[in-house]
Protein backbone atom coordinates (compact mmCIF):
# COMPACT_ATOMS: atom_id res chain seq x y z
CA UNK A 1 0.00 0.00 0.00
CA UNK A 2 2.78 2.43 0.94
CA UNK A 3 6.00 2.13 -0.94
CA UNK A 4 8.94 4.23 0.15
CA UNK A 5 11.73 4.02 -2.37
CA UNK A 6 15.26 5.02 -1.43
CA UNK A 7 14.52 8.30 0.31
CA UNK A 8 17.15 10.71 1.53
CA UNK A 9 16.48 13.71 3.71
CA UNK A 10 18.98 16.45 4.30
CA UNK A 11 18.51 19.37 6.67
CA UNK A 12 21.27 21.69 5.51
CA UNK A 13 24.42 19.65 5.83
CA UNK A 14 22.83 17.15 8.20
CA UNK A 15 21.83 13.87 6.60
CA UNK A 16 18.87 12.57 8.55
CA UNK A 17 17.79 9.84 6.16
CA UNK A 18 20.33 8.00 4.06
CA UNK A 19 18.48 5.85 1.60
CA UNK A 20 15.48 4.26 3.29
CA UNK A 21 13.28 1.85 1.37
CA UNK A 22 10.28 0.16 2.86
CA UNK A 23 7.01 -1.35 1.71
CA UNK A 24 4.00 -1.44 3.96
CA UNK A 25 1.17 -3.76 2.99
CA UNK A 26 -2.47 -3.41 3.90
CA UNK A 27 -3.19 -4.70 7.40
CA UNK A 28 0.42 -4.58 8.54
CA UNK A 29 1.35 -3.05 11.86
CA UNK A 30 4.86 -1.77 11.46
CA UNK A 31 6.62 -0.55 14.57
CA UNK A 32 9.77 1.53 14.21
CA UNK A 33 12.21 1.70 17.10
CA UNK A 34 15.69 3.09 17.48
CA UNK A 35 17.78 5.67 19.26
CA UNK A 36 16.81 9.35 19.22
CA UNK A 37 18.11 11.21 16.21
CA UNK A 38 18.12 8.03 14.17
CA UNK A 39 15.59 9.37 11.68
CA UNK A 40 12.47 7.49 12.83
CA UNK A 41 10.18 10.50 13.07
CA UNK A 42 11.58 12.10 9.94
CA UNK A 43 10.93 8.88 8.05
CA UNK A 44 7.34 8.81 9.28
CA UNK A 45 6.85 12.45 8.37
CA UNK A 46 8.23 11.79 4.90
CA UNK A 47 5.50 9.20 4.30
CA UNK A 48 2.76 11.84 4.34
CA UNK A 49 5.10 14.53 3.09
CA UNK A 50 5.09 16.73 6.17
CA UNK A 51 8.77 16.64 5.29
CA UNK A 52 9.67 16.51 1.62
CA UNK A 53 12.38 13.94 0.95
CA UNK A 54 15.47 15.38 -0.72
CA UNK A 55 15.71 12.38 -3.05
CA UNK A 56 13.65 9.27 -3.53
CA UNK A 57 9.99 8.55 -4.04
CA UNK A 58 7.00 7.83 -1.86
CA UNK A 59 4.12 5.91 -3.40
CA UNK A 60 0.65 5.37 -2.03
CA UNK A 61 -0.90 2.45 -3.87
CA UNK A 62 -0.21 3.34 -7.52
CA UNK A 63 0.11 7.08 -6.96
CA UNK A 64 3.30 9.03 -6.41
CA UNK A 65 3.37 11.72 -3.72
CA UNK A 66 6.87 13.08 -4.29
CA UNK A 67 8.32 14.38 -7.55
CA UNK A 68 9.80 11.72 -9.84
CA UNK A 69 13.34 10.76 -8.86
CA UNK A 70 15.11 10.08 -12.16
CA UNK A 71 17.72 7.86 -10.53
CA UNK A 72 15.06 5.29 -9.72
CA UNK A 73 13.98 4.87 -13.33
CA UNK A 74 16.55 3.35 -15.72
CA UNK A 75 14.49 4.34 -18.75
CA UNK A 76 14.67 7.98 -17.67
CA UNK A 77 18.42 7.80 -17.12
CA UNK A 78 18.79 6.26 -20.55
CA UNK A 79 16.96 9.20 -22.10
CA UNK A 80 19.41 11.68 -20.62
CA UNK A 81 22.14 13.40 -22.62
CA UNK A 82 24.69 12.39 -20.00
CA UNK A 83 23.91 8.74 -20.56
CA UNK A 84 23.97 9.05 -24.33
CA UNK A 85 27.30 10.83 -24.24
CA UNK A 86 28.88 8.24 -21.97
CA UNK A 87 27.43 5.47 -24.10
CA UNK A 88 28.97 6.93 -27.24
CA UNK A 89 32.35 7.24 -25.55
CA UNK A 90 32.48 3.70 -24.26
CA UNK A 91 30.77 1.98 -27.16
CA UNK A 92 32.35 -1.34 -28.01
CA UNK A 93 34.17 -1.83 -24.72
CA UNK A 94 31.55 -4.37 -23.66
CA UNK A 95 28.31 -5.79 -24.99
CA UNK A 96 25.49 -3.30 -25.06
CA UNK A 97 23.52 -4.64 -22.15
CA UNK A 98 26.33 -4.72 -19.60
CA UNK A 99 27.59 -1.38 -20.83
CA UNK A 100 24.15 0.15 -20.28
CA UNK A 101 23.96 -1.30 -16.81
CA UNK A 102 27.44 -0.11 -15.93
CA UNK A 103 26.77 3.40 -17.08
CA UNK A 104 23.48 3.57 -15.20
CA UNK A 105 25.26 2.39 -12.07
CA UNK A 106 27.99 4.96 -12.54
CA UNK A 107 25.53 7.79 -13.09
CA UNK A 108 23.62 6.81 -9.96
CA UNK A 109 26.71 6.53 -7.86
CA UNK A 110 28.32 9.78 -8.94
CA UNK A 111 25.09 11.77 -9.11
CA UNK A 112 25.84 12.83 -12.69
CA UNK A 113 22.40 13.90 -13.84
CA UNK A 114 21.87 17.62 -14.10
CA UNK A 115 18.21 18.52 -14.56
CA UNK A 116 18.98 21.49 -16.81
CA UNK A 117 21.23 19.84 -19.36
CA UNK A 118 19.59 16.53 -20.00
CA UNK A 119 17.54 17.52 -23.01
CA UNK A 120 13.93 17.49 -24.06
CA UNK A 121 13.43 13.73 -24.22
CA UNK A 122 14.50 13.30 -20.62
CA UNK A 123 12.27 16.11 -19.39
CA UNK A 124 9.32 14.86 -21.38
CA UNK A 125 9.68 11.40 -19.91
CA UNK A 126 9.74 12.71 -16.34
CA UNK A 127 6.76 14.93 -17.01
CA UNK A 128 4.77 12.12 -18.57
CA UNK A 129 5.60 9.70 -15.78
CA UNK A 130 4.57 12.25 -13.18
CA UNK A 131 1.36 13.24 -14.94
CA UNK A 132 0.38 9.59 -15.20
CA UNK A 133 0.86 8.79 -11.52
CA UNK A 134 0.53 11.97 -9.54
CA UNK A 135 -2.12 12.63 -6.93
CA UNK A 136 -3.02 15.80 -5.09
CA UNK A 137 -1.11 15.59 -1.81
CA UNK A 138 -4.18 16.72 0.16
CA UNK A 139 -6.23 13.89 -1.30
CA UNK A 140 -3.48 11.45 -0.39
CA UNK A 141 -3.30 12.76 3.15
CA UNK A 142 -7.00 12.13 3.62
CA UNK A 143 -6.14 8.45 3.36
CA UNK A 144 -3.27 8.65 5.83
CA UNK A 145 -4.18 9.67 9.35
CA UNK A 146 -1.48 11.00 11.61
CA UNK A 147 -1.18 11.13 15.39
CA UNK A 148 1.49 13.39 16.85
CA UNK A 149 3.65 13.25 19.94
CA UNK A 150 2.24 16.55 21.17
CA UNK A 151 -1.36 15.76 20.15
CA UNK A 152 -1.79 19.00 18.20
CA UNK A 153 -5.49 19.33 18.84
CA UNK A 154 -6.79 22.60 17.41
CA UNK A 155 -6.78 24.90 20.44
CA UNK A 156 -9.39 27.24 19.02
CA UNK A 157 -12.02 24.52 18.66
CA UNK A 158 -13.83 22.33 21.14
CA UNK A 159 -13.48 18.56 21.01
CA UNK A 160 -16.41 17.99 18.68
CA UNK A 161 -15.29 20.69 16.24
CA UNK A 162 -11.78 19.29 16.30
CA UNK A 163 -13.23 16.04 15.04
CA UNK A 164 -15.82 17.23 12.53
CA UNK A 165 -14.03 20.25 11.06
CA UNK A 166 -11.89 18.49 8.45
CA UNK A 167 -14.44 15.90 7.26
CA UNK A 168 -17.06 18.61 6.74
CA UNK A 169 -14.66 21.11 5.19
CA UNK A 170 -13.36 18.48 2.80
CA UNK A 171 -16.89 17.36 2.00
CA UNK A 172 -16.29 13.80 3.14
CA UNK A 173 -19.61 13.85 4.97
CA UNK A 174 -22.48 16.13 5.95
CA UNK A 175 -22.54 17.81 9.32
CA UNK A 176 -25.15 15.38 10.66
CA UNK A 177 -23.17 12.35 9.53
CA UNK A 178 -19.98 13.80 10.99
CA UNK A 179 -21.57 14.49 14.37
CA UNK A 180 -23.06 11.01 14.46
CA UNK A 181 -19.73 9.43 13.67
CA UNK A 182 -17.95 11.65 16.19
CA UNK A 183 -20.35 10.60 18.92
CA UNK A 184 -19.81 6.93 18.14
CA UNK A 185 -16.04 7.38 18.24
CA UNK A 186 -16.12 9.41 21.45
CA UNK A 187 -18.18 6.68 23.05
CA UNK A 188 -15.63 4.17 21.96
CA UNK A 189 -12.79 5.97 23.74
CA UNK A 190 -14.96 6.84 26.72
CA UNK A 191 -14.96 10.61 26.29
CA UNK A 192 -18.56 11.39 25.34
CA UNK A 193 -18.90 13.92 28.16
CA UNK A 194 -15.97 15.94 26.77
CA UNK A 195 -17.51 16.84 23.43
CA UNK A 196 -18.04 20.52 24.25
CA UNK A 197 -14.88 21.30 26.18
CA UNK A 198 -11.74 22.91 24.80
CA UNK A 199 -8.48 20.94 24.55
CA UNK A 200 -6.80 23.03 27.25
CA UNK A 201 -9.05 21.40 29.85
CA UNK A 202 -8.08 17.82 28.95
CA UNK A 203 -5.32 15.63 30.34
CA UNK A 204 -2.58 14.38 28.03
CA UNK A 205 -4.09 10.94 27.75
CA UNK A 206 -7.49 12.38 26.92
CA UNK A 207 -5.96 14.71 24.33
CA UNK A 208 -4.19 11.85 22.62
CA UNK A 209 -7.32 9.69 22.54
CA UNK A 210 -9.19 12.60 20.93
CA UNK A 211 -6.34 13.05 18.46
CA UNK A 212 -6.64 9.38 17.49
CA UNK A 213 -10.39 9.55 16.92
CA UNK A 214 -9.95 12.82 15.05
CA UNK A 215 -7.71 10.94 12.62
CA UNK A 216 -10.29 8.12 12.43
CA UNK A 217 -13.02 10.58 11.42
CA UNK A 218 -11.49 10.72 7.93
CA UNK A 219 -11.76 6.93 7.52
CA UNK A 220 -8.06 6.64 6.76
CA UNK A 221 -6.55 3.53 5.21
CA UNK A 222 -3.46 3.81 7.36
CA UNK A 223 -2.55 5.72 10.51
CA UNK A 224 0.92 7.03 11.24
CA UNK A 225 1.73 7.33 14.93
CA UNK A 226 4.65 9.59 15.81
CA UNK A 227 5.69 8.66 19.36
CA UNK A 228 2.07 8.78 20.56
CA UNK A 229 2.92 8.15 24.22
CA UNK A 230 6.24 9.97 24.62
CA UNK A 231 4.73 13.19 25.97
CA UNK A 232 2.39 11.46 28.44
CA UNK A 233 2.58 10.92 32.16
CA UNK A 234 3.38 7.25 32.80
CA UNK A 235 -0.07 6.53 34.20
CA UNK A 236 -1.71 7.74 30.99
CA UNK A 237 0.36 5.65 28.61
CA UNK A 238 -1.82 2.60 29.12
CA UNK A 239 -5.11 4.20 28.15
CA UNK A 240 -3.67 5.49 24.87
CA UNK A 241 -1.89 2.25 24.01
CA UNK A 242 -5.07 0.25 24.59
CA UNK A 243 -6.92 2.42 22.07
CA UNK A 244 -4.14 1.82 19.54
CA UNK A 245 -4.18 -1.92 20.27
CA UNK A 246 -7.94 -2.06 19.70
CA UNK A 247 -7.44 -0.38 16.36
CA UNK A 248 -4.72 -2.85 15.47
CA UNK A 249 -6.96 -5.78 16.34
CA UNK A 250 -9.62 -4.41 14.02
CA UNK A 251 -7.16 -4.67 11.17
CA UNK A 252 -6.16 -1.02 10.75
CA UNK A 253 -2.89 -0.61 8.90
CA UNK A 254 -0.48 1.35 11.04
CA UNK A 255 3.06 2.59 11.25
CA UNK A 256 4.11 3.39 14.80
CA UNK A 257 7.26 5.13 15.96
CA UNK A 258 7.61 4.39 19.65
CA UNK A 259 9.88 3.65 22.58
CA UNK A 260 7.40 1.20 24.08
CA UNK A 261 9.10 -2.14 23.46
CA UNK A 262 6.31 -4.18 25.03
CA UNK A 263 3.84 -2.56 22.69
CA UNK A 264 6.07 -3.49 19.77
CA UNK A 265 6.24 -7.11 20.94
CA UNK A 266 2.50 -7.36 21.39
CA UNK A 267 1.12 -5.51 18.39
CA UNK A 268 3.70 -5.41 15.61
CA UNK A 269 3.65 -7.70 12.62
CA UNK A 270 7.06 -6.30 11.75
CA UNK A 271 9.59 -4.29 13.73
CA UNK A 272 12.08 -1.96 12.09
CA UNK A 273 15.26 -0.74 13.74
CA UNK A 274 16.45 2.60 12.45
CA UNK A 275 19.75 4.24 13.23
CA UNK A 276 21.90 6.82 11.45
CA UNK A 277 19.15 7.38 8.91
CA UNK A 278 19.05 3.80 7.72
CA UNK A 279 17.00 0.70 8.33
CA UNK A 280 19.49 -1.51 10.14
CA UNK A 281 17.22 -4.44 10.84
CA UNK A 282 13.73 -5.49 9.94
CA UNK A 283 12.06 -8.61 11.32
CA UNK A 284 8.92 -10.07 12.91
CA UNK A 285 8.85 -9.22 16.62
CA UNK A 286 9.74 -12.72 17.91
CA UNK A 287 12.90 -12.80 15.89
CA UNK A 288 13.63 -9.10 16.37
CA UNK A 289 13.70 -9.26 20.15
CA UNK A 290 15.04 -12.77 20.76
CA UNK A 291 17.48 -13.13 17.93
CA UNK A 292 18.75 -9.75 16.73
CA UNK A 293 21.49 -9.76 14.10
CA UNK A 294 22.89 -6.28 13.82
CA UNK A 295 25.40 -5.42 16.56
CA UNK A 296 23.96 -1.92 16.92
CA UNK A 297 20.52 -3.43 17.54
CA UNK A 298 21.92 -5.86 20.11
CA UNK A 299 23.46 -2.96 21.95
CA UNK A 300 20.24 -0.95 21.72
CA UNK A 301 18.10 -3.80 23.01
CA UNK A 302 20.46 -4.51 25.88
CA UNK A 303 19.95 -0.92 27.01
CA UNK A 304 16.20 -0.64 26.67
CA UNK A 305 14.97 -4.08 27.70
CA UNK B 1 -4.70 81.36 44.13
CA UNK B 2 -8.46 81.30 44.31
CA UNK B 3 -8.54 83.88 41.58
CA UNK B 4 -6.37 81.72 39.35
CA UNK B 5 -8.58 78.71 39.94
CA UNK B 6 -11.75 80.52 39.08
CA UNK B 7 -10.24 82.00 35.95
CA UNK B 8 -9.13 78.48 34.91
CA UNK B 9 -12.64 77.13 35.45
CA UNK B 10 -14.16 80.08 33.64
CA UNK B 11 -12.03 79.40 30.63
CA UNK B 12 -12.86 75.69 30.59
CA UNK B 13 -16.55 76.50 30.83
CA UNK B 14 -16.15 78.98 28.01
CA UNK B 15 -14.71 76.28 25.75
CA UNK B 16 -17.69 74.03 26.30
CA UNK B 17 -20.31 76.75 26.01
CA UNK B 18 -19.05 78.96 23.23
CA UNK B 19 -20.70 77.65 20.08
CA UNK B 20 -17.92 78.86 17.81
CA UNK B 21 -15.22 77.16 19.84
CA UNK B 22 -17.23 73.95 19.97
CA UNK B 23 -17.59 74.06 16.23
CA UNK B 24 -13.84 74.45 15.86
CA UNK B 25 -13.24 71.47 18.11
CA UNK B 26 -15.82 69.41 16.23
CA UNK B 27 -14.10 70.13 12.92
CA UNK B 28 -10.70 69.26 14.35
CA UNK B 29 -12.01 66.13 16.02
CA UNK B 30 -13.63 64.97 12.81
CA UNK B 31 -10.39 65.50 10.92
CA UNK B 32 -8.39 63.56 13.50
CA UNK B 33 -10.87 60.69 13.53
CA UNK B 34 -11.20 60.48 9.75
CA UNK B 35 -7.43 60.40 9.25
CA UNK B 36 -6.92 57.84 12.05
CA UNK B 37 -9.71 55.53 10.92
CA UNK B 38 -8.78 55.69 7.27
CA UNK B 39 -5.11 55.14 8.02
CA UNK B 40 -5.90 52.29 10.43
CA UNK B 41 -7.95 50.48 7.79
CA UNK B 42 -5.35 51.04 5.09
CA UNK B 43 -2.62 49.98 7.52
CA UNK B 44 -4.50 46.82 8.44
CA UNK B 45 -4.95 45.80 4.82
CA UNK B 46 -1.32 46.61 3.96
CA UNK B 47 -0.12 44.91 7.12
CA UNK B 48 -2.02 41.70 6.35
CA UNK B 49 -0.70 41.54 2.81
CA UNK B 50 2.89 42.21 3.87
CA UNK B 51 2.69 39.70 6.74
CA UNK B 52 1.34 37.01 4.40
CA UNK B 53 4.11 37.62 1.91
CA UNK B 54 6.72 37.53 4.65
CA UNK B 55 5.59 34.22 6.16
CA UNK B 56 5.02 32.51 2.80
CA UNK B 57 7.53 29.74 2.15
CA UNK B 58 10.54 30.74 0.09
CA UNK B 59 10.08 30.06 -3.60
CA UNK B 60 11.03 31.55 -6.95
CA UNK B 61 7.84 33.56 -7.43
CA UNK B 62 8.05 34.99 -3.93
CA UNK B 63 11.59 36.40 -4.20
CA UNK B 64 10.54 39.79 -5.60
CA UNK B 65 7.45 40.33 -3.37
CA UNK B 66 9.48 39.32 -0.30
CA UNK B 67 12.24 41.77 -1.21
CA UNK B 68 9.73 44.59 -1.78
CA UNK B 69 8.06 43.96 1.58
CA UNK B 70 11.43 43.86 3.32
CA UNK B 71 12.48 47.19 1.84
CA UNK B 72 9.08 48.68 2.66
CA UNK B 73 9.21 47.88 6.38
CA UNK B 74 12.85 48.89 6.63
CA UNK B 75 12.33 52.29 5.05
CA UNK B 76 9.07 53.10 6.82
CA UNK B 77 10.32 52.06 10.24
CA UNK B 78 13.67 53.69 9.71
CA UNK B 79 12.53 57.22 8.85
CA UNK B 80 10.56 59.81 10.85
CA UNK B 81 6.82 60.02 10.34
CA UNK B 82 6.95 63.78 9.81
CA UNK B 83 9.38 63.32 6.95
CA UNK B 84 7.20 60.65 5.39
CA UNK B 85 4.26 63.03 5.61
CA UNK B 86 6.26 65.79 3.92
CA UNK B 87 7.32 63.48 1.12
CA UNK B 88 3.73 62.42 0.52
CA UNK B 89 2.37 65.97 0.65
CA UNK B 90 5.09 67.89 -1.16
CA UNK B 91 6.69 65.32 -3.45
CA UNK B 92 4.43 62.39 -4.31
CA UNK B 93 1.10 64.21 -4.19
CA UNK B 94 2.35 67.70 -4.94
CA UNK B 95 -0.68 68.22 -7.13
CA UNK B 96 -2.68 71.42 -6.91
CA UNK B 97 -6.10 70.78 -5.40
CA UNK B 98 -5.41 67.18 -4.39
CA UNK B 99 -7.40 66.62 -1.15
CA UNK B 100 -5.04 66.82 1.80
CA UNK B 101 -7.06 64.38 3.83
CA UNK B 102 -6.36 61.63 1.29
CA UNK B 103 -2.66 62.50 1.40
CA UNK B 104 -2.70 62.18 5.18
CA UNK B 105 -4.61 58.89 5.15
CA UNK B 106 -2.19 57.39 2.64
CA UNK B 107 0.89 58.64 4.48
CA UNK B 108 -0.25 57.40 7.89
CA UNK B 109 -1.71 54.21 6.40
CA UNK B 110 1.58 53.29 4.76
CA UNK B 111 3.41 54.03 7.99
CA UNK B 112 0.99 52.05 10.12
CA UNK B 113 1.04 49.10 7.69
CA UNK B 114 4.72 48.50 8.33
CA UNK B 115 4.24 48.22 12.09
CA UNK B 116 0.98 46.27 11.83
CA UNK B 117 2.59 43.77 9.46
CA UNK B 118 5.21 42.97 12.09
CA UNK B 119 2.51 42.50 14.74
CA UNK B 120 0.53 40.19 12.48
CA UNK B 121 3.62 38.27 11.50
CA UNK B 122 4.61 37.82 15.14
CA UNK B 123 1.07 36.65 15.90
CA UNK B 124 1.07 34.08 13.12
CA UNK B 125 4.52 32.81 14.15
CA UNK B 126 3.42 32.51 17.77
CA UNK B 127 1.06 29.66 16.86
CA UNK B 128 2.74 26.28 17.31
CA UNK B 129 3.82 24.65 14.05
CA UNK B 130 2.09 21.47 15.18
CA UNK B 131 -1.28 23.14 14.63
CA UNK B 132 -0.51 23.64 10.95
CA UNK B 133 0.91 20.16 10.65
CA UNK B 134 -2.18 18.62 12.20
CA UNK B 135 -4.39 20.50 9.76
CA UNK B 136 -2.31 19.56 6.74
CA UNK B 137 -2.07 15.93 7.88
CA UNK B 138 -5.87 15.72 7.83
CA UNK B 139 -5.83 16.76 4.18
CA UNK B 140 -6.74 20.44 4.64
CA UNK B 141 -5.20 22.88 2.17
CA UNK B 142 -2.67 25.36 3.49
CA UNK B 143 -5.13 28.25 3.07
CA UNK B 144 -7.86 26.34 4.92
CA UNK B 145 -5.42 25.58 7.73
CA UNK B 146 -4.20 29.16 7.86
CA UNK B 147 -7.59 30.86 8.03
CA UNK B 148 -9.49 28.35 10.17
CA UNK B 149 -6.83 27.19 12.59
CA UNK B 150 -3.78 29.46 12.68
CA UNK B 151 -5.36 32.93 12.29
CA UNK B 152 -8.01 32.48 15.03
CA UNK B 153 -5.26 31.49 17.45
CA UNK B 154 -2.88 34.20 16.27
CA UNK B 155 -5.58 36.80 16.99
CA UNK B 156 -4.93 36.41 20.70
CA UNK B 157 -1.42 37.79 20.36
CA UNK B 158 -2.26 40.10 17.47
CA UNK B 159 -5.15 42.06 18.97
CA UNK B 160 -3.24 43.74 21.84
CA UNK B 161 -0.23 44.68 19.71
CA UNK B 162 -2.24 45.84 16.69
CA UNK B 163 -4.48 47.75 19.09
CA UNK B 164 -1.42 49.42 20.54
CA UNK B 165 -0.36 50.41 17.07
CA UNK B 166 -3.75 52.06 16.44
CA UNK B 167 -3.52 53.98 19.67
CA UNK B 168 -0.08 55.24 18.70
CA UNK B 169 -1.43 56.12 15.26
CA UNK B 170 -4.18 58.37 16.63
CA UNK B 171 -1.69 60.41 18.59
CA UNK B 172 0.78 60.45 15.73
CA UNK B 173 -1.80 62.17 13.49
CA UNK B 174 -1.30 65.30 15.63
CA UNK B 175 1.54 66.28 13.29
CA UNK B 176 -0.73 66.90 10.30
CA UNK B 177 -0.68 70.57 11.23
CA UNK B 178 2.81 70.55 9.73
CA UNK B 179 1.33 70.25 6.23
CA UNK B 180 -1.32 72.84 7.03
CA UNK B 181 -4.17 70.57 8.04
CA UNK B 182 -6.58 71.41 10.77
CA UNK B 183 -6.92 68.67 13.42
CA UNK B 184 -7.54 68.60 17.17
CA UNK B 185 -4.00 69.61 18.04
CA UNK B 186 -4.20 72.58 15.68
CA UNK B 187 -7.41 73.66 17.39
CA UNK B 188 -5.59 73.87 20.72
CA UNK B 189 -2.85 75.91 19.12
CA UNK B 190 -5.28 78.36 17.55
CA UNK B 191 -7.27 78.73 20.76
CA UNK B 192 -4.08 79.33 22.71
CA UNK B 193 -3.23 82.18 20.39
CA UNK B 194 -6.64 83.79 20.67
CA UNK B 195 -7.20 86.99 22.59
CA UNK B 196 -9.45 85.43 25.20
CA UNK B 197 -7.21 82.53 26.29
CA UNK B 198 -3.81 84.04 25.55
CA UNK B 199 -2.17 80.98 27.11
CA UNK B 200 -1.62 77.33 26.23
CA UNK B 201 -2.74 76.07 29.62
CA UNK B 202 -6.48 75.67 29.20
CA UNK B 203 -6.78 74.81 25.48
CA UNK B 204 -4.03 72.14 25.60
CA UNK B 205 -5.46 70.60 28.77
CA UNK B 206 -8.93 70.34 27.30
CA UNK B 207 -7.74 68.97 23.96
CA UNK B 208 -5.51 66.48 25.78
CA UNK B 209 -8.63 65.23 27.53
CA UNK B 210 -10.23 64.65 24.14
CA UNK B 211 -7.31 62.48 23.02
CA UNK B 212 -7.36 60.68 26.34
CA UNK B 213 -11.06 59.91 25.98
CA UNK B 214 -10.62 58.48 22.47
CA UNK B 215 -7.68 56.33 23.49
CA UNK B 216 -9.46 55.14 26.61
CA UNK B 217 -12.47 54.06 24.56
CA UNK B 218 -10.26 52.11 22.17
CA UNK B 219 -8.46 50.46 25.06
CA UNK B 220 -11.80 49.28 26.38
CA UNK B 221 -12.75 47.79 23.02
CA UNK B 222 -9.41 45.98 22.79
CA UNK B 223 -9.86 44.54 26.27
CA UNK B 224 -13.33 43.30 25.40
CA UNK B 225 -12.07 41.70 22.22
CA UNK B 226 -9.21 40.05 24.08
CA UNK B 227 -11.53 38.59 26.66
CA UNK B 228 -13.72 37.07 23.97
CA UNK B 229 -10.72 35.61 22.17
CA UNK B 230 -9.46 33.98 25.34
CA UNK B 231 -12.69 32.06 25.83
CA UNK B 232 -11.01 28.84 24.69
CA UNK B 233 -8.31 29.17 27.34
CA UNK B 234 -10.71 28.85 30.25
CA UNK B 235 -10.11 25.87 32.45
Amino acid sequence: MINVNNIYKKFGSLNVLNGVSCTIEKGEKVVIVGPSGGGKSTFLRCINLLETPTYGEVWLDDKILTPIDPYLHPEIIMASKTFKKMFEEKKGSADEQTLTQNIIAEIKEKDLLNERHEGAEYKKLIKAKYAENQIDINKAREKMGMVFQHFNLFNNMNVLDNMIFAPIKLKKMTKEEAIKKAHALLERVGLVDKENVYPSTLSGGQKQRIAIVRALMMNPEVILFDEPTSALDPEMVGEVLSVIKDLANEGMTMVVVTHEMNFAKEVATRVIFMDEGKIKEEAPPEQFFTNPNHPRLKEFLSKVL
Amino acid sequence: MLNLMSSFIDKVVRIFTDFEILQMIATGLKQTLVISTGAALLGLVLGMIVAMVKIAPKSKIMIVPKAICGVYTTIVRGTPMALQLFIMAFVVFAIRGFPQIIVAIIAFGINSGAYVSESIRAGLLSVDKGQTEAGRALGLKSSQTLFNIVVPQAMKTMVPTVGNEFIALIKETSIVGMIGMYDLTQVSKILAGSKYFASYLVPTTVIALFYLAIVYLITLVIKLLERRLRASDKR
